[in-house]
């Protein structure tokens, strides 16, 4: 566990003075999230000019799970997106095999070599105005609830890195992953908005095979309307499936891996 | 003739890779329209109207249908690819044809946007065989669509010239294009429609760019128009596409002075 750390260490170390060299792109990229960010609460108050409640959420409270979305987002853009982004071309162009034979895990190493410092900037806006929208809240619960709303959140960043290698894998048995990128990307719309304005089987595949709807959703309704159980077991049940599913798909694919280049 | 080249080989490699296009396609369809589906639904049923703004439920699906094809009949969702040939070196080979640069990109634009006309007329078919064709739509308001496109397709065009010929001075445009690309979706009507915005906002955006990459050619085809707010829509279009035209010209004349064409 130490090497591990000590070896994201040098991950991070080495991806910051990578950023500074590049500093036109990196403020152009962090002034890109935030223009996001800005476009996200636009849009909310948009749609709470058409109505008062959404999801069972009102304005403000819509703002909370708005800000959560944005804290998840922000963690898998630091830590997972530009790992994953090349992922597909290491295993088309056979680069693979540079990180197969290194001591520690693959897996390891190619979803978290690349430390997005951009992103960490961003993460702290996304904080920033997470605690904007709670500050506007009436009432504000308890320490404990806090607390396991940071720690789903976070969990949620987790199960939005696993969802997106998830679908990245079948990259070990497909020439082109241009149109899986795209289906991730695409299908993340469903994580912006509260999960309970879906309903019938496309809200039982979103909190389950495809759980989009869990990363902000219901760590927001366990801070907004209190800790069920139902809600925690649910979401621990969905990232640990979730989990070991991806361990064993990766190594299904890693199986496949030809090592030839495309 | 060389324009003409670049058309029907820009057509060819475009079909040559369908599995990828109908895949990325069909996945922003589905994405789009179903999350739209369900956040209006709730906005509706939350309000217990049959009308918000002129649109019906079902009139409102539809222009989330139109957003995506529309989109991509304009290119307001992808860089013209100047910028790529700026920074490998490539553009060095067009410099040598004897037709202008941006006459070859064009005409590579246009073959895109056929095929994506093509795609947009079978989906609307097939959406008139499956629920009926909409209220508003007739021959004029097709011809006012096709031409609300043409003046997105040249708008975006432009914008994305100019916006690609920073690649001359920075590293990346690629971040740049993203934020542009965003405001267009909220600003230009393809998150919400902009008949939605506070009166405000909407008088404002009616004189900036962003509202004739999306809304205005939509609202053209589902027959929203008439032909004053038609005329004065397109003069707003090219306007804009004039005036990124000539920024780009002139990005373009001093940014060859400083290219090496060895690439980066």
């Amino acid at each position: 566990m130490g090497r591990y750390l000590r070896l994201y260490g040098h991950f991070v170390r080495f991806s910051l003075s990578k950023a500074m060299e590049f500093r036109f792109d990196f403020f152009f990229r962090v002034f890109m999230d935030l223009a996001y960010y800005g476009i996200q609460i636009a849009f909310y108050n948009v749609v709470f000019l058409q109505t008062t409640a959404l999801g069972g959420w009102n304005r403000d409270q819509a703002l909370v799970f708005l800000g959560g979305y944005l804290v998840v987002d922000g963690i898998g853009m630091t830590f997972f997106s530009n790992n994953l982004w090349w992922l597909p071309n290491a295993v088309n162009h056979g680069d693979l095999d540079y990180y197969l034979v290194r001591p520690v895990s693959s897996l390891f190493f190619l979803t978290l070599r690349d430390f997005a410092a951009n992103s960490l900037i961003n993460l702290a806006f996304a904080l920033g105005i997470l605690v904007w929208a709670v500050l506007r809240l009436p009432q504000l619960p308890g320490p404990g609830t806090c607390a396991l709303y940071l720690v789903m959140i976070a969990a949620g960043a987790l199960l939005h890195g696993l969802l997106h290698l998830l679908l990245l894998i079948p990259v070990f048995w497909m020439h082109s992953a241009g149109s899986l990128h795209g289906i991730f990307y695409s299908f993340s719309r469903f994580m912006e908005r509260p999960d309970r304005i879906f309903t019938g089987w496309t809200r039982r595949v979103l909190v389950t095979v495809f759980p989009f709807c869990l990363m902000a959703s219901f760590p927001a309704r366990v801070f907004l309307e209190g800790p069920g159980w139902g809600i925690v077991l649910h979401f621990t049940a969905v990232l640990t499936a979730m989990f070991l599913f991806v361990a064993w798909f990766w190594g299904k694919g890693l199986r496949a891996y030809s090592s030839a280049s495309s | 003739m060389i324009a003409w080249r670049f058309y029907v080989n820009n057509l060819q490699r475009l079909v040559s890779y369908r599995a990828e296009f109908w895949i990325g396609f069909l996945g922003t369809l589905v994405s789009q329209i179903g999350v739209a589906y369900f956040l209006w639904k709730a906005i509706y049923q939350a309000r217990g109207v049959e009308s918000l703004r002129g649109y019906t439920f079902g009139g409102i699906m539809l222009y989330y249908l139109l957003v995506p094809l529309v989109e991509r009949v304009g290119h307001a969702q992808e860089m013209t690819g100047f910028s790529g040939e700026i920074y490998d070196g490539g553009l060095s080979r067009y410099l040598l044809y004897p037709v202008s640069y941006f006459r070859i990109k064009y005409a590579g634009n246009l073959a895109q946007a056929t095929v994506y006309l093509v795609q947009l007329v079978l989906i609307l078919v097939a959406y008139g065989f499956a629920f009926g064709m909409p209220s508003g739509f007739s021959p004029l308001s097709i011809l006012q669509g096709l031409a609300a496109l043409g003046a997105s397709l040249t708008l975006c065009f432009f914008l994305s010239a100019a916006l690609e010929m920073v690649a001359f001075w920075a590293d990346n445009v690629w971040s740049l294009w993203i934020l542009v690309r965003m405001t267009i979706s909220l600003l230009g009507g393809g998150m919400i429609p902009l008949a939605f915005f506070p009166g405000w906002a909407r008088a404002a955006l009616a004189w900036l760019p962003f509202g004739s990459l999306i809304d205005f050619p939509i609202r053209c085809l589902l027959g929203k128009m008439g032909c004053g707010e038609w005329m004065m829509g397109l003069a707003v279009a090219f306007a804009w596409a004039g005036a990124f035209g000539a920024a780009t010209a002139v990005l373009w004349r001093r940014g060859l002075k400083s290219y090496a064409g060895v690439g980066i």
